[in-house]
């Protein structure tokens, strides 16, 4: 009897042995998980397609293009660039692509059913209606700094009107554009996206001056900050890690008129990177920052370029990141990337107006 | 008997042990699996406005700058719709309208200059005045690749489908760097092109252009 209760008592010990391995197993296998996760999130991001707006594409076409987009389940950053700053009267302002729609002061487009307004609304919307549950894309509106002043022969500029005083206004005008397109968005649209300001600035496309006079203007339109596809065309990109030496960019520009134009302005930055050698430039940029000012560069994405010769947005993602993380080389004190979880792959419009 | 009583209260504390890590570890993996795909628009847009917040103020922005108090209201807007009724989902009806619409408009600029083109190598104007270098290929199944080169260092390539206008496929091309290729695909097929060109001082290079299709020099 005695023997019987023993045995009796002794099948629980083992289930108490059992839940405990059990437990624990799956503990470690969570924490693991946990752990694997944390080390691959510079190689899981959120994906998107950004788009020059070509100049004849209208409404229907932004709706579809958005629509589009949804559909394939791109979240993150994306551009919609709509070129130079020029005048919609201006018959030779149209070398670069995109914007002969878009004007600072004189020409209204109130109402016009081309305007970039408008074509932005339609891309929201577009998103908006076939996006699934939980999807959102920052929508960037963006022009470029091409043919302001003080460019190269790709952005010559050179228009009587393109004074100070217009340069600033016109960065004014995209800040009102963008503050009109938040209102409208409130309520319906803000479950899937929201909208922000985009500058492609490209040194050799404008002086340092001119450019900086741009972000003046926008910043005082509204409290959106910018989406920075910057270039870096020009600048230094030897990989030295630790420097403080204020390299040479394209046009005049310096490490420091980078620095600044990023790091002094609202800038939410998703730098070029179309090759390995502008991650360096970005990651010289950055620890310029870091040694030269004390405040490093903080960069919330990566945007590729189309076409064989450039890097995959998944490429240009591990190279930025690969940069920004190496502890060979870094100070103790290098930027957080934590939000390097974005990237975007610009795209010329044409396509058929299909994401792909 | 001892033992015995102080095993059967280690085997119960065990026992018990094993239960609270076993219901930490099962609800900790359901909600890390099913956490971040379960966020809503409004709550990844909250997400994003506190890493953006928390960049500003380690940059020194003040607390009182009214961008920042900008990016708290926002975030406070989003809560407060993510806290509200879940949106409507995708309406199938009004999505497949929208993907349904095909724009058939050209890009007129396009349009004038394929005729000048057409042929060949041509050097039809732009129309501010920058020269233009461009070669057509018909190809078999209707369809007009025509590659362009600017003579301000851009190239782009257009294709013309079974006679209708032109779309810009590629664009602004950087032939600076004295070798500049598109890919891309027609009908299913996948086309590359290569325009050379030495420089930026187009009036005096040399370029030459190559279409292949399927590995195959065509022109």
């Amino acid at each position: 009897m005695s023997k019987q209760v023993h045995e009796s008592r002794g099948a629980p010990h083992f289930w108490h042995v059992y839940f405990l391995v059990l437990a624990l197993v799956l503990a470690f296998w969570y924490f693991a998980a946990i752990a694997a996760r944390a080390a691959a999130s510079h190689a899981s991001f959120n994906s998107s397609r950004s788009w020059y707006v070509d100049g004849n594409y209208d409404q229907d076409d932004m709706l579809h293009l958005g629509c589009d987009t949804a559909n394939k389940h791109r979240e993150g950053y994306a551009t919609l660039f709509f070129g130079a700053p020029i005048r919609v009267d201006d018959p030779g302002g149209g070398y670069k692509k995109g914007v002969t729609r878009f004007s600072a002061t004189d020409v209204p487009f109130e109402g016009d059913p081309m305007s970039v307004k408008a074509l932005v609304k339609d891309f929201i919307e577009g998103y908006d209606t076939c996006a699934d549950p939980g999807e959102y894309l920052v929508v960037g509106v963006g022009v470029s700094n091409c043919s302001i002043g003080g460019g190269n022969s790709e952005c010559p500029g050179g228009q009587s009107y393109k004074t100070n005083a217009w340069v600033e206004a016109h960065g004014a005008k995209l800040a009102e554009i963008i503050d009109d397109i938040r209102v409208w968005m409130d309520p319906y649209y803000l479950d899937h996206a929201a909208v922000r300001g985009a500058w492609d600035m490209e040194p050799a496309w404008a002086s340092y001056s001119k450019t900086d006079l741009w972000m003046d203007g926008y910043e005082d339109g509204t409290l959106w900050s910018l989406l920075g596809n910057y270039s870096s065309d020009g600048c230094e990109d030897s990989r030295v890690y630790n420097s403080a030496v204020d390299q040479n960019c394209a046009n005049g520009y310096k490490y420091s008129s980078m620095w600044h134009l990023v790091d002094q302005h609202v800038v939410e930055e998703i730098p070029q990177i179309y090759t390995e050698s502008q991650a360096i430039r970005w990651m010289r940029i950055e620890e310029y920052g870091n040694h030269a000012k004390g405040n490093g560069l903080y960069f919330i994405g990566v945007m590729a370029g189309e076409g064989t010769s450039n890097d995959t947005v998944h490429k240009a993602h591990e190279e930025l990141w690969d940069e920004l993380n190496n502890p060979a080389g870094h100070s103790p004190n290098h930027a957080s990337q934590s939000m390097l979880g974005n990237g975007t792959l610009l795209f010329a419009m044409g396509h058929g107006l299909h994401d792909h | 008997m001892w033992t015995r009583t102080a095993n059967s209260v280690t085997a119960k504390i065990l026992a018990l042990v094993g239960l609270v890590a076993l219901t930490v570890a099962i609800v900790a993996s359901v909600a890390t699996t099913t956490g971040a795909s379960q966020l809503t628009g409004p709550e990844k847009g909250v997400i994003l406005l506190e890493q953006l917040i928390e960049d500003y103020e380690s940059n020194g922005m003040a607390p009182d700058d009214p961008t920042l108090l900008n990016l708290v209201k926002e975030r406070e807007r989003l809560q407060e719709i993510a806290n509200g009724p879940a949106p409507d989902p995708p309406d199938p009806e009004r999505v497949a309208e929208i993907l349904a619409y095909e724009s058939d408009t050209p890009p007129a600029w396009d349009s004038g200059l394929l005729e000048a083109c057409e042929g060949g190598l041509g050097t039809p104007d732009w129309p501010d005045g920058t020269t233009l270098r461009c070669v057509s290929v018909p190809q078999d199944d209707g369809n007009v690749i025509v590659a362009w080169l600017t003579d301000n260092g851009t190239a782009w390539i257009s294709y013309q489908i079974h006679g209708g206008g032109l779309k810009a496929i590629w664009t602004d091309i950087p032939v600076w760097t004295d070798l500049a290729q598109a890919e891309f695909e027609v009908e299913g097929e996948e086309m590359r092109v290569v325009v050379n060109g030495d420089g930026n001082s187009f009036d005096t290079s040399i370029w030459r252009e190559l279409i292949k299709r399927d590995g195959e020099t065509i022109s």
